[in-house]
This record gives C-alpha cells, sequence and structure tokens, in this order.
C-alpha cells in the first residue's frame, strides 16, 4: 500500500464522535464538562482540519501559482484607518483610532433634571457609565425612524465608543459598514453649501462604493461635544 | 511560543513560528535538474525566486503528498555567510498553529548525527510532537549550492 492510500484511508475513518456522544448525540462524552461544546474540543478541530487532506481541485495550483508570482501591490504610505457607519440617511467616517468599541444596543438612562438635546444620558459599558450623546442632532442629520424601518432588516443599528486624551462618548449609529483605508490624498475639501454647523466638524469627504462618506474632525468632535453638554 | 506544526508522514514536528515569513499553498515549481530528491524545486514568490525544500523527501526519502494541505512553509534562514535568505519548505499537514513552551520538548537522549535539525519532544493529547531546528536543517554544502545561485539571479 503506498502512503497515499493509508493517508486516504486515515481520513476516511475519522471518528465522527461528535453525533454519537458529543452535542448532536446523546451528550454522554466525559469530556464535555471540560470543553462545555464539541467546538472547543481538538478532536472536533483535528478532524476538520483532515478536510484539507485530499487533492487540490483542479485550477488550483494553476491559481495560486500565478497568483504567487504577481509583484506585490506596495500599500499606498501615509494612509489612515477610518471606520465607515450611517445616521440617518448620511454617512460618516472617524478615525478607527478613536473608535474603542462598537457596541451593541442597550437601554439608555436618561440623568434627571438633565434635560439636553444632545445628551441623551448614560449607558453601562461593562460595568462603566459612558455619557452617550444624540450625534445626529449635532451633524444636524434627520433621523427618519419610519425609514429606517423599512431598510434592510440584516442591517443592524449599533453604538460607538470613542475614547480618546481619558474622555469617553457613546453615540448611535444606524449601521457600520466597514473599516476603510484612506488616503489624505483622497479627500475632498469640504463644500461651502454644507451646514455651518456641522461644516466646523468635518475634515473632507472620500468616496466609497459610490457613496459620498463625511470624515469627520476627530479632535475637534470630541472637544465640540463636551464643551456643549457640560 | 508560537509554533507552526506539520507532518511528514505519520509524525508530527513544529518549528518557531517567528521564523516563519509566510504559508502558501503548494504551487508549481521550476524543477532544478542534478540537485538532490529533496530539492523540491525553485518558486517565483512575487517576483523573487527562492528554493524550496521537500521535507518530505529529505527526512522520509519519499515526495510530499499532493494534498491541500501540503503546503510551503516561507522562512527566514540564517546560513553559514550569517546572511538572512528565504527558504521554502514542503511539508504534509501544515494546518496548525500551537502555543508551547521551548522547555516543553524534551531531549530524546538518542545522538542523531545524520539528522542534526531534530530537537526534542513534547506530548500532547493529538500524540508526540518533535521540534525541529530550522538553522540546522541543510549542511554547508547544500547551502553554498542553494543561495549561490540565489546570489546570481540577484546580480
Amino acid at each position: 500500500m503506498s502512503h497515499n492510500d493509508t493517508n486516504r484511508q486515515a481520513v476516511d475513518t475519522i471518528d465522527n464522535c461528535w453525533k454519537h456522544k458529543g452535542v448532536w448525540g446523546d451528550k454522554t462524552c466525559p469530556e464535555l464538562v471540560q470543553y462545555r461544546h464539541c467546538y472547543h474540543c481538538d478532536v472536533y478541530s483535528r478532524a476538520g482540519r483532515h478536510l484539507f487532506d485530499r487533492k487540490p481541485p483542479e485550477d488550483y495550483t494553476l491559481f495560486w501559482t500565478r497568483s504567487v508570482a504577481e509583484p506585490k501591490e506596495k500599500p499606498l504610505s501615509g494612509c489612515m484607518s477610518v471606520l465607515v457607519f450611517r445616521i440617518g440617511k448620511e454617512w460618516f467616517a472617524l478615525k478607527t483610532r478613536l473608535v474603542s468599541e462598537v457596541l451593541e444596543l442597550r437601554s439608555v438612562h436618561s440623568i434627571p433634571h438633565r434635560n439636553h438635546s444632545l445628551l441623551k444620558g448614560l449607558i453601562n459599558v461593562h460595568g462603566e457609565l459612558q455619557l452617550c450623546v444624540a450625534m445626529g442632532a449635532l451633524l444636524a442629520v434627520e433621523d427618519d425612524q419610519a425609514a429606517e424601518a423599512q431598510c434592510d432588516s440584516r442591517v443592524a443599528a449599533r453604538i460607538l465608543l470613542l475614547s480618546a486624551d481619558g474622555e469617553s462618548l457613546a453615540f448611535h449609529v444606524n449601521e457600520v459598514a466597514c473599516v476603510h483605508s484612506c488616503h489624505p490624498d483622497e479627500l475632498e475639501p469640504v463644500p461651502a453649501t454644507l451646514p455651518r454647523k456641522r461644516g466646523m466638524l468635518v475634515k473632507g469627504l472620500f468616496c466609497w462604493e459610490n457613496r459620498q462618506i463625511t470624515l469627520l474632525d476627530d479632535g475637534v468632535l470630541l472637544e465640540k461635544v463636551l464643551e456643549k453638554i457640560q | 511560543m508560537l509554533l507552526l506544526c506539520f507532518s511528514l508522514g505519520y509524525d508530527r514536528f513544529a518549528i518557531d513560528a517567528s521564523v516563519v515569513h509566510e504559508v502558501v499553498p503548494q504551487v508549481k515549481l521550476k524543477d532544478i535538474p542534478k540537485t538532490p530528491a529533496w530539492v523540491a524545486g525553485i518558486i517565483c514568490y512575487h517576483g523573487k525566486m527562492i528554493p524550496v525544500l521537500d521535507l518530505c523527501a529529505l527526512h522520509l526519502s519519499r515526495k510530499a503528498t499532493a494534498y491541500l494541505s501540503t503546503r510551503i512553509i516561507l522562512v527566514h534562514y540564517t546560513g553559514c555567510d550569517k546572511t538572512e535568505h528565504l527558504l521554502g519548505l514542503l511539508a504534509e499537514q501544515v494546518t496548525e498553529a500551537i502555543h508551547r513552551q521551548r522547555q516543553d520538548f524534551q531531549s530524546t537522549g538518542i545522538d542523531t548525527p545524520d539528522v542534526p535539525y531534530l530537537g526534542g519532544i513534547a506530548h500532547d493529547r493529538a500524540g508526540m510532537l518533535q521540534w525541529i531546528d530550522i538553522d540546522r536543517l541543510l549542511p554547508e554544502s547544500v547551502q553554498q549550492l542553494l543561495f549561490r545561485q540565489q546570489q546570481d539571479v540577484e546580480q
């Protein structure tokens, strides 16, 4: 028997114990006490890795030979990483390093005797209370709830938590799209027609997937918000 | 430390992941005539020509099986000329990276002058795992053969 045959045999004789005594079986496997789910057990992951012990598809070698031989594209120097998100109908971006976390929606606790249009209240993030502001109001974006309800149900609203210089700030967004790499040369200047209120907070505009994205000036943004709610 | 694991036949081996540059699929290699059987050929890696050794051929005297899990590990190899070269190592079941300490690998107590690259052995649930010392993989004569070609190409 050649080595190939013995290897093949090893693949064919995988014991799918997760279907007999694991979580998809009668759950009697003693390892479940330690691992809780077959996903965490190395018997399961080892069996998964054995799926690679098979002949590659026909064009696989040719595709990779070409791909590996191609010269590497040098990344543009000076690119910055920005997080792209949506408030209402408008798309914005902020430097990724300013965003410390993207959170699931949670309840906002209003602060008694502080009835501020910008300050929504406090939210609980890992046991710490953080200020939650209405960014839509600050940026003069219409927050059309009815239109939002008609939107794709797969789109999830989130809360972004920003942190810089020991100050933290959270706000609601309707959608978080991606982390995008943006070069300063791509940025277009702020159009004069933009409401003055927002113009001060904007660093520039860039195009992403045929959409106009407004890059917010992180320094000014935090400063303005904190100034207004105090 | 992080280790990259692979198999040669039925046995599992590990190398220090910090010397690994990239793991690429088994691609078509340019054959070099009149070299030892374990010199698998030359890979064109983003325009650079890099020699690839078949660890299965070196260790077991048979070629690596052409499976999806058989991959080329590109390592930074510092030879006896004290300069760093990229070297490709063809090995089977290159599918796992694990965290283990260097001292987990116990000496075998068997002197193996013919295979100086073999190190200590550690044990885990999947069986025994033997350390491979990349720097001791190639005898000096073979280093000269492989890397002189590389230098000639660069000049």
